[in-house]
């Protein structure tokens, strides 16, 4: 009983196993409010979700949904995009709208320890603009809004493969998007992700500094003299390979508002977002990322194996002798289809090396190529 | 290089054309901005497309602000050196169905066979608005208007175009850009309304790679007003304006925009065109009896929409690649930095795999080699 329970459990870690190998992930993952380094990859398409509750200090409560679309333009630049559909009334039946474009270094293409990357921001407010001189008081002004984003983050598994931990740091000139008739912002942002194969647990602060633009004259206050910090933890849990549902929390921690200032901020804010691919290609760095974690798996899985057994020596080497030595083979064939299962697994595994070596060989035949055809330009 | 070399180029493009399938279509263009080179004989794009913009003038207090009007197209490359194409808008303002019908067709330099540093085409478009009443703020009569987009003609229209264009990887292989300049004609075709014909002009420098293109252009759709103001009066069905324009307040756009490849031969494309026009004249509605000139009665705004987003998406139902785009996927490719950025190999090797941990190229090479020289020992071949 005791046996055919670890062998139910080995089962279940291949299982784990194989279905963190095919995860879609994107290279620009990150957390709601927090932005990664690491762009989409070419062509890959991403969507999400959003569902918000906010209470804001100012004691609006509201449900806002919000949907996003990214598109990988180059292995280094994305852009994406998001709108609130359905905001308050028949004028706003989209709202507020935003749009990103993001550059980052070459290493993107690997899994790197550390990413820096700049960001374009556009917001199109649909907040009523009655600061403006001459604006329609009573209508939204859909106003752009240009900021940037400048972007750093340290990618620990890339150094620590057992630490799979991601930490971001963003500064930003928006921190309340719908506040930007009002002030001019900072925002300051740090997080931390725990990025394991399958869900991943993160926690971050935001940091705002507001200047106050007074009305009609449009004039700056000197200093940021009006602050709010706000604690965002959450998580984000795989539900299908290419399903991902994060949910969030915002506590308002502090504020410094001036009297009479129209600074509100969040006392509590809940998310619920679903992520998903429209189109995925994996990326380089998430395949190794993927890969190691497979590592991980497969020699957690010897130990385990080796304990069982007894004898203290990992399983390993081909499909079969990993079935056999793991003692599933001698069950009388109960389990012949988790065995099966367990030979798909380690025969896809054998399958990758297979493709690595005919990418190699196809890499070399394209350089060949190119040195035939040079030689005939060359005459 | 002669006929023999140049047909083994391409054979041999060919050959590692089907690893890498980036169908580079010739015929593309920016958003304003024509291309002089033609699809390819035979080659068929179909595409959807469409803009979005918010017009939320002050002074429209009814309307809905979002608009959003989607097209479907088809482009097809007749001859070598000729294309045509059809694009219908499916909805426009009111929500009329359908919006503007445009058919057209481009008429290129037998040099477009070849992968050409200098391109010349004549390009005509005929246009068809099936709008009854032009969406306006007054400005409008009932064949002419100006509204979000800039001047919009009702009923038949024509515009022709010459298009000019340097392919700069035709000179250096390693300089993959393109400038264009357009220089057109747009008019009504019912002559009563000949006042309103515009020049048009268009500048842009494009990034052509494998799988991503960049550009920006700089774009104008002028009435005739390059030196002084141009007196214009409209009588709609309700008023008469008549009102000073100048040269700065035609519509003059900077676009930025993006094309994406894919292996299967989608494509994607994205752009953005932002107004820069400027208001010059008094502002629309500004003047009174004491301040206006004698003989006009309105001022001017241009008030069209401050940016649009624009997207097209088109896929090949038939497409042979032509040999001058082979050659330019040849160029790109042997430029292409070989610099070996993933470490996958590296992960692999580092890894155990199935049957232990993978010897690199270089010691599996050296192991074959030993091997080879054992048997070779084994027989008595050295000896």
């Amino acid at each position: 009983m005791k046996q055919r329970s670890i062998k139910m459990l080995g089962l279940l870690c291949l299982l784990v196993l194989q279905l963190h190998g095919q995860i879609k992930r994107s290279r620009a993952e990150a957390m709601p409010g927090i932005e990664a380094s690491n762009t989409m990859g070419f062509g890959n398409i991403y969507c999400e979700s959003a569902l918000m509750f906010h209470y804001r200090s100012n004691g609006a409560s509201l449900f806002e949904p919000y949907q996003t679309i990214g598109l990988g333009l180059s292995p280094y630049l994305d852009i994406f995009a998001g709108v609130v559909p359905f905001e308050k009334s028949i004028k706003q039946v989209v709202g507020k709208a935003d749009a990103h474009l993001k550059a980052t270094l070459p290493g993107n293409d690997n899994l790197r320890m550390f990413g820096i990357a700049v960001q374009g921001d556009l917001v199109l407010s649909s907040e009523q603009d009655t600061v403006s001189e001459g604006q329609n008081k009573e209508r939204p002004a859909f106003k752009p809004r240009v900021g940037m984003t400048i972007i750093a983050d340290a990618d620990l598994i890339k150094k620590y493969n057992r630490f799979p931990l991601k930490i971001y740091l963003n500064w930003s000139l928006f921190d309340n998007d719908r506040l930007l008739q009002f002030y001019t912002q900072q925002s300051i942002r740090a997080g931390v992700e725990y990025k394991g194969p399958g869900n991943t647990y993160f926690a971050s602060f935001r940091y705002g500094l507001y200047k106050r633009i007074f009305p009609g004259t449009g004039a700056v206050a000197e200093t940021y003299g009006e602050r709010t910090l706000h604690f965002m933890p959450g998580v984000r849990f795989r539900v299908f390979n290419w399903l991902a549902v994060n949910a969030a929390l915002t506590i308002g921690l502090t504020a410094a508002k001036a009297a009479g200032s129209p600074l509100y901020y969040e006392k509590i804010g809940v998310r619920f977002g679903a992520e998903f691919p429209l189109y995925h290609r994996e990326t380089n760095a998430e395949a190794i990322r993927a890969m190691i974690y497979l590592d991980q798996k497969k020699s957690e899985l010897e130990k385990q194996q080796a304990a069982a057994s007894g004898n203290g020596t990992p399983a390993g080497g081909s499909p079969d002798s990993v079935a056999v030595e793991s003692g599933l083979l001698d069950d009388g064939g109960g389990d012949a289809a988790a065995v099966q299962d367990i030979k798909n697994i380690l025969g896809n595994d054998a399958t990758l090396f297979e493709r690595q070596k005919k990418i190699k060989e196809k890499r070399k035949e394209i350089q060949k190529e190119l040195g035939k055809i040079e030689g005939l330009l060359e005459e | 290089m002669n006929y023999r070399n140049f047909v083994s180029i391409l054979a041999l493009c060919a050959a590692f054309s089907t690893g890498m399938a980036q169908k580079l279509d010739r015929g593309e263009g920016l958003y304003f901005t024509e291309n002089s080179d033609t699809y390819g004989a035979g080659n068929i794009w179909v595409n959807g497309h469409g803009r979005a913009f918010y017009w939320d003038n002050p002074n429209v207090e009814t309307g809905f602000p979002l608009k959003i009007f989607p097209c479907l197209g088809i482009d097809a490359g007749i001859l070598p050196f000729m294309d045509a194409g059809i694009s219908a808008e499916l909805l426009s303002y009111g929500f009329a169905v359908p919006g503007n019908v445009k058919v057209r067709t481009k008429f290129t330099l037998p040099t477009n066979t070849k992968l050409r540093l200098w391109g010349a085409a004549l390009s005509l478009a005929y246009k068809k608005n099936f709008l009854e009443t032009p969406p306006s703020i007054g400005f409008r009569n009932q064949g002419v208007a100006f509204y979000a987009e800039g001047l919009m003609y009702l009923g038949n229209s024509l515009e022709i175009k010459l298009i000019g264009d340097a392919d700069l990887i035709a000179w250096k292989s390693f300089l993959p850009l393109k400038a264009f300049l357009n220089i057109g004609y747009a008019m009504p075709l019912d002559r009563d309304y000949a006042f309103f014909d515009q020049y048009t002009f268009s500048a842009g420098l494009a990034y052509k790679g494998l799988n991503t293109d960049f550009f920006v252009e700089y774009s104008m759709e002028i009435l005739n007003s390059f030196t002084s103001p141009l007196k214009v009066e409209f009588t709609d069905w309700t008023s008469t304006k008549v009102f000073e324009h100048y040269f700065s307040e035609n519509p003059l756009y900077v676009t930025p925009g993006v094309r994406i490849r894919y292996d299967n031969g989608l494509t994607l494309f994205a752009a953005a065109p932002l107004t820069v026009s400027k208001e010059v004249a008094p502002p629309a509605g500004s003047l009174n009896s004491v301040t206006r000139k004698p003989g006009y009665t309105d001022g001017f705004s241009p008030f069209y929409t401050n940016w649009k987003l624009a997207g097209k998406m088109s896929f090949p139902i038939r497409f042979v690649m032509p040999g001058s785009e082979m050659m330019r996927k040849f160029m790109l490719m042997k430029n292409k930095k070989e610099k070996q950025t993933m470490d996958i190999d590296e992960e692999i090797n580092r890894k155990p795999g199935p049957e232990g941990p993978q010897p690199s190229e270089d010691e599996q090479r050296m192991q074959d080699l030993q091997k080879e020289k054992e048997n070779i020992t084994k027989d008595g071949s050295l000896e």
